[in-house]
Protein backbone atom coordinates (compact mmCIF):
# COMPACT_ATOMS: atom_id res chain seq x y z
CA UNK A 1 0.00 0.00 0.00
CA UNK A 2 1.49 3.28 -0.92
CA UNK A 3 0.16 6.30 0.79
CA UNK A 4 2.98 8.82 -0.25
CA UNK A 5 5.34 9.62 -3.82
CA UNK A 6 7.70 11.76 -3.18
CA UNK A 7 6.05 14.42 -1.77
CA UNK A 8 2.82 14.04 -2.59
CA UNK A 9 0.52 12.05 -0.20
CA UNK A 10 -2.60 10.23 -1.48
CA UNK A 11 -5.91 11.97 -0.76
CA UNK A 12 -8.75 9.59 -0.13
CA UNK A 13 -10.17 11.64 -2.45
CA UNK A 14 -7.59 11.70 -4.80
CA UNK A 15 -8.01 13.55 -8.27
CA UNK A 16 -6.55 12.26 -11.51
CA UNK A 17 -6.46 14.00 -14.81
CA UNK A 18 -5.28 13.12 -18.32
CA UNK A 19 -2.34 15.73 -20.05
CA UNK A 20 -4.70 18.06 -21.61
CA UNK A 21 -7.02 18.09 -18.49
CA UNK A 22 -10.46 17.52 -20.97
CA UNK A 23 -10.81 14.23 -18.75
CA UNK A 24 -10.91 13.76 -14.90
CA UNK A 25 -11.71 11.33 -12.45
CA UNK A 26 -11.94 11.45 -8.49
CA UNK A 27 -11.03 8.04 -7.22
CA UNK A 28 -11.53 7.33 -3.64
CA UNK A 29 -7.86 6.12 -2.05
CA UNK A 30 -8.32 5.48 1.34
CA UNK A 31 -5.66 3.23 1.66
CA UNK A 32 -3.38 4.93 -0.88
CA UNK A 33 -2.11 3.21 -4.43
CA UNK A 34 -2.94 -0.35 -4.31
CA UNK A 35 -1.13 -3.04 -6.43
CA UNK A 36 1.33 -0.67 -8.57
CA UNK A 37 2.43 -2.81 -11.40
CA UNK A 38 2.86 -3.08 -15.34
CA UNK A 39 1.68 -5.94 -18.06
CA UNK A 40 3.07 -7.09 -20.86
CA UNK A 41 0.26 -8.06 -22.67
CA UNK A 42 -0.51 -6.61 -26.03
CA UNK A 43 -2.16 -3.64 -24.74
CA UNK A 44 -0.17 -3.18 -21.74
CA UNK A 45 2.98 -3.14 -23.67
CA UNK A 46 2.36 -0.08 -26.26
CA UNK A 47 0.81 1.19 -23.10
CA UNK A 48 3.60 0.92 -21.02
CA UNK A 49 1.95 2.64 -18.09
CA UNK A 50 1.45 1.77 -14.19
CA UNK A 51 -1.81 0.47 -13.13
CA UNK A 52 -3.24 0.08 -9.93
CA UNK A 53 -6.59 -1.20 -9.18
CA UNK A 54 -9.94 0.13 -7.75
CA UNK A 55 -13.30 -1.20 -7.02
CA UNK A 56 -15.81 0.33 -9.73
CA UNK A 57 -17.72 2.41 -7.00
CA UNK A 58 -14.25 4.26 -6.04
CA UNK A 59 -14.14 5.74 -9.68
CA UNK A 60 -16.26 8.51 -10.54
CA UNK A 61 -15.79 10.55 -13.69
CA UNK A 62 -16.15 14.12 -13.09
CA UNK A 63 -15.49 15.36 -17.03
CA UNK A 64 -15.83 13.04 -19.47
CA UNK A 65 -16.76 14.19 -22.46
CA UNK A 66 -13.79 13.65 -24.33
CA UNK A 67 -13.30 9.80 -23.01
CA UNK A 68 -13.29 7.31 -25.70
CA UNK A 69 -13.60 3.66 -25.21
CA UNK A 70 -11.43 0.82 -26.95
CA UNK A 71 -12.59 -2.61 -26.61
CA UNK A 72 -10.98 -6.02 -28.39
CA UNK A 73 -10.57 -10.17 -28.05
CA UNK A 74 -13.28 -10.88 -25.24
CA UNK A 75 -14.66 -6.92 -25.23
CA UNK A 76 -15.00 -7.57 -21.44
CA UNK A 77 -12.09 -4.83 -20.64
CA UNK A 78 -13.29 -1.34 -21.34
CA UNK A 79 -10.06 1.02 -22.41
CA UNK A 80 -10.78 4.57 -21.84
CA UNK A 81 -8.42 6.98 -23.55
CA UNK A 82 -8.80 11.03 -23.74
CA UNK A 83 -9.30 11.25 -27.63
CA UNK A 84 -7.63 14.94 -27.39
CA UNK A 85 -3.99 13.93 -25.88
CA UNK A 86 -4.43 10.07 -26.21
CA UNK A 87 -3.73 9.16 -22.49
CA UNK A 88 -5.18 6.22 -20.99
CA UNK A 89 -6.92 7.28 -17.73
CA UNK A 90 -8.33 3.56 -16.82
CA UNK A 91 -10.19 0.17 -17.30
CA UNK A 92 -12.52 -2.05 -16.77
CA UNK A 93 -10.65 -5.10 -16.03
CA UNK A 94 -10.96 -8.22 -17.92
CA UNK A 95 -9.54 -10.53 -14.73
CA UNK A 96 -11.94 -8.84 -12.31
CA UNK A 97 -14.64 -6.08 -13.83
CA UNK A 98 -15.71 -5.22 -10.86
CA UNK A 99 -12.71 -3.16 -10.69
CA UNK A 100 -10.94 -0.54 -12.55
CA UNK A 101 -7.80 -0.17 -13.26
CA UNK A 102 -6.10 3.43 -13.51
CA UNK A 103 -3.00 5.19 -14.85
CA UNK A 104 -1.04 6.21 -12.00
CA UNK A 105 1.05 8.79 -13.83
CA UNK A 106 -2.25 10.47 -14.10
CA UNK A 107 -2.58 11.25 -9.84
CA UNK A 108 -2.38 14.44 -9.45
CA UNK A 109 1.18 15.73 -8.33
CA UNK A 110 2.42 11.56 -8.26
CA UNK A 111 5.90 11.03 -10.06
CA UNK A 112 5.31 7.32 -10.91
CA UNK A 113 8.55 7.00 -11.46
CA UNK A 114 9.92 7.22 -7.74
CA UNK A 115 7.52 4.28 -6.70
CA UNK A 116 10.07 1.33 -6.32
CA UNK A 117 9.79 -2.28 -7.14
CA UNK A 118 7.13 -1.88 -9.57
CA UNK A 119 6.20 -5.82 -10.63
CA UNK A 120 4.91 -7.18 -14.53
CA UNK A 121 2.14 -9.23 -14.65
CA UNK A 122 2.41 -11.67 -17.05
CA UNK A 123 -0.53 -10.55 -19.32
CA UNK A 124 0.62 -12.61 -22.15
CA UNK A 125 -0.71 -15.73 -20.28
CA UNK A 126 -4.14 -13.81 -19.24
CA UNK A 127 -5.57 -15.53 -16.56
CA UNK A 128 -9.05 -14.99 -18.49
CA UNK A 129 -7.13 -17.53 -20.93
CA UNK A 130 -5.55 -19.81 -19.03
CA UNK A 131 -7.13 -23.49 -18.85
CA UNK A 132 -9.66 -23.65 -15.63
CA UNK A 133 -8.12 -25.93 -13.39
CA UNK B 1 22.55 -0.34 -28.37
CA UNK B 2 20.09 -3.32 -28.07
CA UNK B 3 19.73 -5.97 -30.70
CA UNK B 4 17.41 -8.40 -29.34
CA UNK B 5 14.65 -8.30 -26.83
CA UNK B 6 13.81 -11.75 -25.41
CA UNK B 7 13.19 -13.96 -28.70
CA UNK B 8 13.10 -11.29 -31.35
CA UNK B 9 15.66 -9.70 -33.16
CA UNK B 10 15.47 -5.88 -33.83
CA UNK B 11 15.06 -6.19 -37.92
CA UNK B 12 17.66 -3.12 -39.75
CA UNK B 13 13.83 -2.32 -40.69
CA UNK B 14 11.15 -3.04 -37.71
CA UNK B 15 7.84 -3.17 -38.30
CA UNK B 16 5.75 -0.92 -35.46
CA UNK B 17 1.88 -1.04 -34.86
CA UNK B 18 -0.60 0.36 -32.64
CA UNK B 19 -2.41 -1.86 -30.67
CA UNK B 20 -5.86 -2.06 -33.07
CA UNK B 21 -3.12 -2.00 -36.38
CA UNK B 22 -5.07 1.02 -37.87
CA UNK B 23 -1.37 2.87 -37.59
CA UNK B 24 1.69 1.20 -38.71
CA UNK B 25 5.30 2.28 -38.69
CA UNK B 26 8.28 0.96 -40.60
CA UNK B 27 11.34 2.19 -38.37
CA UNK B 28 15.18 1.91 -39.58
CA UNK B 29 16.77 0.09 -36.78
CA UNK B 30 20.13 -0.93 -38.38
CA UNK B 31 22.32 -1.12 -34.74
CA UNK B 32 19.15 -1.98 -32.67
CA UNK B 33 17.12 0.16 -30.29
CA UNK B 34 19.20 3.11 -28.96
CA UNK B 35 18.92 4.51 -25.02
CA UNK B 36 15.86 3.44 -24.35
CA UNK B 37 14.23 5.63 -21.90
CA UNK B 38 11.25 7.20 -19.98
CA UNK B 39 10.81 10.72 -18.73
CA UNK B 40 8.98 11.93 -15.99
CA UNK B 41 7.41 14.96 -17.92
CA UNK B 42 3.76 16.22 -17.44
CA UNK B 43 2.95 14.18 -20.90
CA UNK B 44 5.46 11.71 -20.73
CA UNK B 45 4.81 10.19 -16.42
CA UNK B 46 1.14 9.80 -18.22
CA UNK B 47 1.98 7.85 -21.22
CA UNK B 48 4.22 5.74 -19.36
CA UNK B 49 5.54 4.04 -22.23
CA UNK B 50 9.20 3.28 -23.15
CA UNK B 51 10.88 5.25 -26.16
CA UNK B 52 13.80 5.45 -28.26
CA UNK B 53 15.10 7.80 -30.76
CA UNK B 54 15.50 7.94 -34.29
CA UNK B 55 16.32 10.46 -36.82
CA UNK B 56 13.06 11.64 -39.04
CA UNK B 57 14.27 9.90 -42.05
CA UNK B 58 14.21 6.92 -40.16
CA UNK B 59 10.32 6.87 -38.92
CA UNK B 60 7.93 6.40 -42.01
CA UNK B 61 4.32 6.05 -41.17
CA UNK B 62 2.70 3.26 -43.77
CA UNK B 63 -0.70 2.69 -42.70
CA UNK B 64 -2.87 4.62 -40.61
CA UNK B 65 -1.42 8.59 -41.28
CA UNK B 66 -5.22 9.66 -41.29
CA UNK B 67 -6.17 7.81 -38.04
CA UNK B 68 -3.22 8.94 -36.11
CA UNK B 69 -3.97 12.30 -34.13
CA UNK B 70 -1.60 15.10 -32.96
CA UNK B 71 -1.30 15.93 -30.10
CA UNK B 72 0.73 19.29 -29.18
CA UNK B 73 0.58 22.13 -25.90
CA UNK B 74 3.19 24.74 -24.36
CA UNK B 75 5.46 25.57 -26.79
CA UNK B 76 3.69 23.32 -29.53
CA UNK B 77 7.03 21.99 -30.63
CA UNK B 78 7.38 18.65 -29.92
CA UNK B 79 4.69 16.92 -32.21
CA UNK B 80 2.78 13.80 -30.32
CA UNK B 81 0.86 11.40 -32.10
CA UNK B 82 -1.45 8.46 -31.06
CA UNK B 83 -3.90 5.92 -33.20
CA UNK B 84 -7.35 7.45 -32.72
CA UNK B 85 -8.91 4.37 -32.85
CA UNK B 86 -7.02 2.29 -29.52
CA UNK B 87 -5.47 5.34 -28.55
CA UNK B 88 -2.43 3.95 -28.29
CA UNK B 89 1.07 6.26 -28.33
CA UNK B 90 3.08 5.34 -31.49
CA UNK B 91 5.64 8.04 -31.83
CA UNK B 92 6.66 12.04 -31.38
CA UNK B 93 9.28 14.52 -32.92
CA UNK B 94 11.25 15.86 -29.99
CA UNK B 95 10.90 19.07 -28.86
CA UNK B 96 14.90 18.72 -27.20
CA UNK B 97 15.69 18.11 -30.93
CA UNK B 98 12.93 18.50 -33.69
CA UNK B 99 15.34 16.51 -35.84
CA UNK B 100 14.43 13.10 -33.92
CA UNK B 101 11.18 11.02 -33.65
CA UNK B 102 10.86 9.51 -30.41
CA UNK B 103 8.92 6.11 -30.80
CA UNK B 104 7.04 3.73 -28.37
CA UNK B 105 9.30 0.60 -28.13
CA UNK B 106 6.51 -1.37 -26.76
CA UNK B 107 4.76 -1.10 -30.44
CA UNK B 108 7.40 -2.87 -32.11
CA UNK B 109 6.63 -6.30 -33.63
CA UNK B 110 7.44 -9.08 -31.08
CA UNK B 111 8.84 -6.83 -28.36
CA UNK B 112 8.03 -6.59 -24.84
CA UNK B 113 9.59 -3.60 -23.82
CA UNK B 114 9.80 -5.09 -20.00
CA UNK B 115 12.17 -7.37 -20.87
CA UNK B 116 14.58 -4.79 -21.30
CA UNK B 117 16.78 -3.91 -18.36
CA UNK B 118 18.88 -0.98 -19.03
CA UNK B 119 16.27 1.84 -18.82
CA UNK B 120 17.16 5.04 -18.48
CA UNK B 121 15.55 8.08 -16.85
CA UNK B 122 15.23 11.18 -18.28
CA UNK B 123 14.81 14.50 -15.96
CA UNK B 124 11.38 15.82 -18.40
CA UNK B 125 10.17 17.88 -14.95
CA UNK B 126 13.64 19.96 -15.61
CA UNK B 127 13.15 19.79 -19.70
CA UNK B 128 16.36 21.20 -21.13
CA UNK B 129 14.44 23.67 -23.48
CA UNK B 130 12.71 25.11 -20.07
CA UNK B 131 16.57 25.87 -18.79
CA UNK B 132 18.22 28.70 -18.16
CA UNK B 133 21.73 29.35 -19.57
Amino acid sequence: MIRQVGDTVIQPIHRLTCHCGAVELELDLPNGIEDPRHCDCSICRRKGAIVASAPLNAIRVVKGEHLKLYTFNTHTAKHYFCDICGIYTHHQRRSNPHQYGYNVGCLEGVNPFLIPGIKVYDGVNHPADRAKV
Amino acid sequence: MIKQVGDTVIQPKHRATCHCGAVELEIDLPDGISIPRRCNCSICRRKGALMALVPLEALRVVKGADQLKLYTFHSHTAKHYFCSNCGIYTHHQTRSNPDLYGFNVGCLEGVNPFLIEEVTLSDGINHPSDRKE
